[in-house]
């Protein structure tokens, strides 16, 4: 383990002072993707039926504390929002506004995510410029004979971009199949949010608990 | 004998005038005379003899005497000839060995002329490992007795060898060392200065300096120059993080420091490390425009914080408050209270559909779809010209970039590709707009991003309200006078 790490710190070393905002990025774009990773899952998993979800709206029901999924969220998002007085109409506007709402926060950070994995390659390709103008630095100084001298130069251009790259990669693909996930997930919110107008059908007025009608 | 012969043909030759005078008397006179002379030859004769057997004798003697000395000779001679013989053998056979020894003496020579090499060399790269050695500023001058041997001013002793063997072992020794101790330094304002140093081997220096004013003392990196030989501290300070490093080494808590394994090459590109204020102005003239972008979209943004910030709301304690209303059919104090919070989008809608609550539902949908109408161009004001702004740095920044590029490419057309420094001006501009158009778009996007989802946020709020506001009249009226379905059946 110790061996690692000493080999890390050694390879971060050699890639020169680039190195540290290119990993800065990795660690806050990987961060990033955890997190959306991990909400996209929730929001995907522990999800209810879209007919119960319809029954719930019909009857007023909140859902358990347990489900987190997308329709479990609109389905509270809506009767947060909900008249007291039933009014299919309104609510048909209200469920709109819900389904905007949480639309809303599933692009978050993915923006961030896909910039990151672009303007890693870029810090790499930085990293190559100061890497390439050390090593001319070493050739004005000490002329082309000396090989060893140049190496630190040349190791900073090399390592440098292979690390932007190497981090550039992953992230791109990860922000692909996240923005593909979101957008999924917006669709299938989308959906449910036209699958439960049905339930809004005029009928007869909910009473609501507490309710005081001026 | 030959003195004889001479003798007697004087006698001869002197007879002869006599003749003339008296024959006989002459004959007598002769005679006698003939005889005295024969007896005078006589006696000479028998001298002449005596002396001829003298000098026979004599003769033989000195012959004899020659003879002797001859053969005496003749032996010396043979004698030094075999001398000379062995002479000449002897003579050969040094000669050998004066070859061989003067090979040897060659070999012996070279070897030593190696040694001498080697010792040399390696004095050198010793004097260039000390050099370059940090701990060079710590003790000073250890290297001085290197130089007599570089230069072979002197042949060198096993003193020196064994000098130099001492210091090889103690820099070695020290390269391997984490030290802390004073010493001298040229601190960042160029002064001499004593500070606190800890050197880690050969790498890295780090000094605590006691600042002169009383301020927590200054930590920071050495830079060693091996032209002085001297710690120099370097020119900018240690970041932050990197002081807090050193600091905990220094106290004892941490076990790591920061070191520099390039023996200051590191360090040395530590200063010349721009900031942010400092790359901006090599961006080029596309900069400001690119500044200009950043300041409209930050004048934009705090607009719009300012116009949200004045229409804030709390929506659901406040819908909670109009709902307990209408259902009192309080309109005054609805009314009131709506016109007490005017500023508010919501409340401001609400206010003006008002008047229209005894009207038909379709009428004060209209009212209220014309009075959102109304407000949703001030909501969405700027929203635009930021995405737009958003959409432009970048593009600027790529702008830049290309006229960095085009005047890269003149420098490459003029001065060719050799000098990599000579393209930077125009390669830093291409990078430094790219970096401020990123730099700038990036904020810009994502606040555009995050007030355009602020914007529908509110909009669609102000639609879902109004639509709950309508549905709350009726729901009141409804309230008040029951159905007609229902009136007519009571």
């Amino acid at each position: 383990m110790q061996v690692f790490f000493y080999h890390m710190a050694d390879y971060v070393r050699s890639g020169g002072i680039v190195m540290f905002p290119i990993l800065g990025v990795s660690l806050v774009m990987w961060v990033l993707i955890f997190n959306r990773v991990m909400f996209l899952r929730r929001l995907h998993v522990r999800n209810i039926p879209r007919d119960e979800a319809g029954k719930m709206v019909r009857d007023n029901l909140w859902p358990d504390k347990g489900l987190k999924g997308a329709n479990a969220a609109l389905v509270r998002a809506f009767l947060a929002r909900r008249s007291r007085v039933h009014d299919p109409e309104l609510d048909n506007n209200i469920l709109d506004e819900a389904v905007m709402a949480l639309n809303a926060s599933l692009d978050r950070h993915l923006a961030a995510i896909s910039v990151l994995s672009a303007v890693a390659p870029l810090m790499g390709l930085l990293g190559t410029v100061v890497g390439m103008m050390q090593t001319f630095d070493v050739i004005t100084i000490f002329g082309t004979g000396n090989a060893r001298a140049m190496a630190s130069g040349i190791s900073v251009a090399l390592v440098t971009t292979q690390t932007g790259l190497m981090i550039s990669i992953p992230g791109l693909y990860m922000s692909g199949w996240l923005n593909r996930r979101a957008a999924n997930l917006k669709q299938r919110i989308a959906a449910t949010g036209m699958y439960l107008k049905r339930y809004l059908q005029p009928g007869d007025p909910i009473q609501m608990k507490g309710s005081t009608p001026c | 004998m030959s003195r004889i012969f001479a003798i007697l043909l004087v006698a001869c030759l002197a007879g002869t005038p006599a003749a003339a005078k008296d024959i006989r008397q002459a004959h007598i006179d002769l005679e006698k005379q003939r005889q005295a002379m024969a007896v005078q030859a006589e006696d000479e004769l028998a001298r002449a003899k005596a002396a001829a057997r003298e000098n026979a004798q004599a003769i033989r003697r000195d012959r004899q005497a020659l003879e002797a000395a001859i053969s005496r000779l003749s032996a010396g001679n043979k004698k030094l000839k075999k001398e000379n013989q062995g002479l000449e053998k002897n003579i050969l056979a040094l000669g050998t060995e004066g070859d061989k020894l003067r090979a040897a003496l060659e070999e012996s020579r070279a070897v030593n002329k190696e040694l001498a090499g080697f010792v040399r060399a390696y004095a050198k790269d010793l004097d260039s490992l000390l050099d370059q050695s940090l701990q060079s500023a710590l003790t000073p001058d250890r290297e001085k007795f290197l130089g007599p041997l570089i230069n072979q001013e002197r042949f060198w002793s096993m003193d020196d060898l064994r000098r130099m063997a001492d210091t090889a072992l103690e820099e070695i020794e020290a390269s391997g060392r984490v030290e802390f101790r004073q010493g001298p330094i040229i601190d960042r304002q160029g002064r001499d200065r004593t500070a606190k140093i800890l050197t880690l081997g050969n790498f890295t220096g780090i000094y605590v300096l006691e600042s002169e004013t009383g301020a927590s003392p200054e930590t920071g990196f050495l830079i060693y120059s091996d032209q002085s030989r001297r710690f120099f501290a370097l020119s900018k300070l240690p970041s932050v993080q990197l002081k807090d490093q050193l600091d905990a080494y220094l106290a004892g808590d941490a076990d790591a420091v920061p070191m520099d394994m390039s023996r200051g090459g590191a360090l040395r590109r530590f200063t010349h490390e721009l900031n942010l204020a400092e790359q901006v102005p090599k961006g080029g003239p596309i900069v400001w425009p690119i500044l200009a972008i950043l300041g409209l979209a930050l004048l934009i943004l705090l607009e719009r914080w300012v116009f949200f910030l004045r229409r804030r709301l709390k929506v659901e304690p406040f819908m909670a408050e109009v709902r307990r209303l209408i259902d009192a059919e309080n309109w005054a104090d609805c009314e009131t209270l709506m016109a007490g919070r005017k500023r508010a989008l919501i409340p401001k809608v609400l206010l003006k559909v008002l008047p229209f609550r005894d009207r038909s539902r379709s009428d004060m949908e209209n009212a209220l779809q014309e009075a959102i109408l109304g407000e949703i161009p001030a909501i969405e004001r700027f929203l635009s010209t930021l995405g737009m702004l958003a959409a432009i740095a970048p593009l600027m920044g790529l702008l830049g970039t290309v006229t960095g590029m085009i005047n890269t490419f003149h420098v490459i057309t003029y001065y060719g590709t050799g000098d990599p420094r000579m393209m930077s001006g125009g390669i830093s501009e291409a990078l430094v707009t790219t970096m401020l158009g990123l730099a700038v778009a990036i904020p810009i996007m994502l606040c555009h991003t995050l007030l355009s989802r602020m914007v529908e946020t509110h909009i669609s709020r102000m639609e879902e309200k109004a639509v709950s506001f309508v549905n709350m009249v009726f729901k009141a009226r409804n309230e008040c006078r029951p159905p007609e379905g229902a009136a007519q059946e009571g």
